[in-house]
């Protein structure tokens, strides 16, 4: 009797504290939360104005020179920057860096033979966050905002450095200046998304193409030569496909795998793929189909094609252990690499470092927005630690 | 005693049977006779290994013979499984087995296997930043679209023409096959991972492709970021440390895979200096340090969906100043 009067009593006790438990877990400290939906009010604060201000200023700062000629590891900007593109007017003129400084959306323009750093635009786009120059230096398009409303900002750079801006309608997910300075962009729709392309003066959409699902990374061609390459979104807990789109028509292509990203130009296909939990990268070569392994890690953010040289790649990579979480730890900025500078030859599948800015500048640069110039002269990225512009003297 | 046994019978009743249905192999027979294809839907220009089930009937003194689209493969005369290598996507392939017997006639078995590539997009339906570049991921009670692509020579198929029988831990999602659904949403069940299983088969009732696979679920993740008031958010998440450098700082918390559903009635949030309960503000999310003397605080924040109390998380960072 008294044991079964025990084991009652205990388990009232442990029901008892499982209730208080479970209150506390609900309820705690209850805290009024304002009125946030799906967004989470994240970035609600920072999404731009119902009409984004093109907030004119005048152009009161001086000239600040840069220090470009001493090192071939060069960094450029002291500001966090949202975009940036190389333009040199003719061949004889000098070669300028124009980018977007985060956050304001000012556009400054570099002389890389002088130094001389000057402001164009007047306009300040609030929460500027990432931003793309068309080829020609007249248009750049500016995502304002960080949240779901986030809006497309198109500046149009006029000659005596003022600027005007409008907001562009489309909510646009992803998008890229082409060749012929047409800005292509992605838009989600009720069956997937849409690939769509808007001219800059006319604001006339044309419809490029449409895919049946909304989680997609886009390897955009500019040059209506390649293909578009699509895949969904790398994450290294789900299997990933890649496409070509071409006239519309999407076409399987053989890579597939958790954590898939890829690459491409016109002869030479790389692309990366987790192969038991460790990220392993392939050279696929598109006119005779064979696949060897690449020499590094390929992440498209960290490398980009040579111009000139279709058959090297430059890439931003650290010799580490990249473990079974990657690309998403590093995506949430959770995980950080101390970058070395890297030629790859597609043909012979080797790589050669060309510096470790750790042991040049000392200091640790996460690559991202991997971009090479004309000639493939120069190589332009950013560092992810503090959205800094840097350079590198091929 | 009971409890562990019971335990293991309903391990052995759920469990093994999706264990062993993810090992599936396909035959067709053939006068007691079947050629086993591993895997049974290969991709295009897949390997694929084929096998001659003949433990039906006395074949101990039969020669094998292989036909690939009618032509003899002499190398692997007399070999029980041979490999093959799948056709462009689309084109069939005709595999024939023979066994020869000098006693008694020939027995012939033909499979036609015509590659297609099936793909199944996973989209779970949770949070992630816009600057994020990867996928969402599925947390437990959270939706999860599933699109289902096939490939034929000429790019897309229709999913019209195609009957889509999908299930979820063996359990059918729409009650059963249905034309046209090469799109299904499901709700993340109990468990660390799901197992998906989709059939399809064309207007003939003939079995276009199959897969079996899994989807994980995986917790709410929250991550601390710096916010400049000038040049906006910090990408690069703030570690077990974060040294104020200025006389205050703005801190986001984001959470990383909530259920989209989550809103104001049903979110718990709190964040904690040094265990003591503090107002964030109007945004539940962000937080202002400002510096008033040297030292150091633990600053943690909390989240769960009341909704579903399973999605939550709690994350703290020491702020040195």
């Amino acid at each position: 009797m008294k044991k079964t009067l025990f084991i009652v009593g205990g388990i009232a006790a442990v029901l008892v504290l499982f209730a208080i438990w479970l209150y506390l877990l609900i309820y705690g400290t209850p805290k009024p939360v304002a009125e946030f939906f799906t967004d989470f009010s994240l970035f609600s604060n920072t999404t731009p104005a119902d009409n984004i201000p093109s907030i004119e200023q005048p152009l009161i700062d001086a000239p600040v020179t840069v220090d470009v000629s001493t090192e071939k590891l060069r960094q450029l900007t002291t500001r966090p920057v949202a975009g940036f593109v190389e333009f040199k007017e003719s061949t004889t003129s000098p070669r300028f860096i124009r980018y977007a400084e985060a956050g304001t959306g000012h556009i400054y323009s570099i002389n890389l033979t002088t130094g001389e750093e000057i402001r164009l635009s007047n306009t300040t786009v609030p929460n500027g966050d990432s931003a793309v120059f068309s080829p020609n230096g007249t248009y750049v398009a500016i995502r304002s905002g960080y949240g779901t409303k986030s809006e497309i900002v198109l500046l149009t750079l006029n000659a005596d450095n003022t600027s005007t801006a409008e907001n562009l309608t489309p909510k646009m997910t992803d998008f890229v200046f082409s060749n012929n300075n047409e800005l292509l962009y992605t838009e989600l729709t009720s069956g997937g998304t849409a690939g769509r392309s808007i001219a800059p003066a006319t604001k006339i959409i044309s419809n490029v193409f449409t895919i049946p699902f909304q989680a997609v990374t886009l390897v955009w061609s500019t040059n209506n030569i390649t293909p578009h390459y699509i895949y969904p979104k790398a994450t290294s807990k789900l299997m990933g496909y890649l496409y070509t789109i071409r006239n519309g028509v999407i076409v399987r292509q053989t890579p597939t795998g958790q954590g898939l990203m890829a690459g491409a130009n016109s002869n030479i296909l790389v692309h990366t793929e987790l192969i038991n939990n460790t990220p392993s990268s392939f050279i696929t070569n598109l006119g005779t189909g064979a696949v060897s392994p690449a020499p590094i890690i390929f992440e498209p953010h960290k490398c980009t094609f040579g111009k000139v040289s279709t058959s090297t790649m430059y890439c931003g990579y650290e010799i580490t252990q990249y473990g079974p979480d990657y690309p998403d730890a590093w995506y949430q900025g959770a995980r950080s690499f101390a970058d070395r500078i890297w030629k790859i030859d597609l043909k012979r599948k080797s790589a050669t470092q060309l510096i470790s800015p750790e042991t040049a500048v000392g200091r640790s640069i996460d690559i991202i927005n991997m971009h090479i110039g004309r000639g493939d002269k120069m190589l332009y990225f950013m560092n992810k630690n503090d959205n800094t512009l840097w350079l590198y003297e091929i | 005693m009971r409890l562990l046994l019971l335990v293991c019978l309903c391990f052995i009743i759920i469990v093994l049977p999706s264990a062993v249905l993810a090992q599936f192999s396909g035959n067709v027979i053939g006068d007691n006779v079947a050629i086993v294809l591993d895997p049974q839907y290969p991709n295009p220009g897949d390997i694929f290994t084929a096998t001659i089930e003949d433990y039906a009937i006395n074949s101990s003194n039969a020669t094998y013979v292989w036909l690939v689209n009618g032509v003899e493969e002499t190398a692997v005369r007399g070999q029980r499984s041979i490999k093959v290598k799948a056709g462009e996507v689309g084109v069939p392939l005709t595999l024939t087995s023979r066994l020869v017997f000098t006693d008694k006639p020939t027995i012939e078995v033909t499979q036609v296997i015509t590659p297609y590539y099936l793909d199944v997009i996973i989209e779970p339906q949770t949070y992630v930043p816009v600057f994020y570049a990867g996928r969402a991921l599925p947390v437990h009670g959270s939706l999860v679209n599933l699109i289902a692509l096939v490939h034929g020579k000429n790019g897309l198929i229709d999913p019209s023409t195609y009957t889509y029988s999908w299930q979820l831990n063996n359990k059918s999602v729409f009650g059963g096959p249905k034309k046209g659904a090469s799109q299904a949403q499901i709700t993340v069940p109990f468990g660390r991972t799901s197992l998906i299983t989709l059939s399809i088969v064309d207007q003939n009732g003939v079995a276009v492709a199959r897969r079996v696979f899994s989807i994980p679920s995986v917790p709410v993740k929250i991550q601390f970021y710096e916010v400049s008031t000038l040049y906006g958010l910090s990408k690069r998440a703030i570690g077990s440390s974060l040294t104020l450098t200025g006389n205050s700082s703005n801190i986001r918390a984001v959470p990383y895979n909530l259920d989209t559903r989550a809103n104001s009635f049903n979110l718990f949030t709190e964040w904690k200096i040094d265990s003591q309960t503090v107002n964030s503000g109007d945004d539940p999310f962000e937080i202002n340090l400002a510096r008033n003397k040297q030292g150091s605080a633990r600053v943690n924040f909390k989240l769960r969906n009341v909704a579903s109390l399973l999605q939550g998380d709690e994350a703290s960072f020491i702020v040195k100043f």
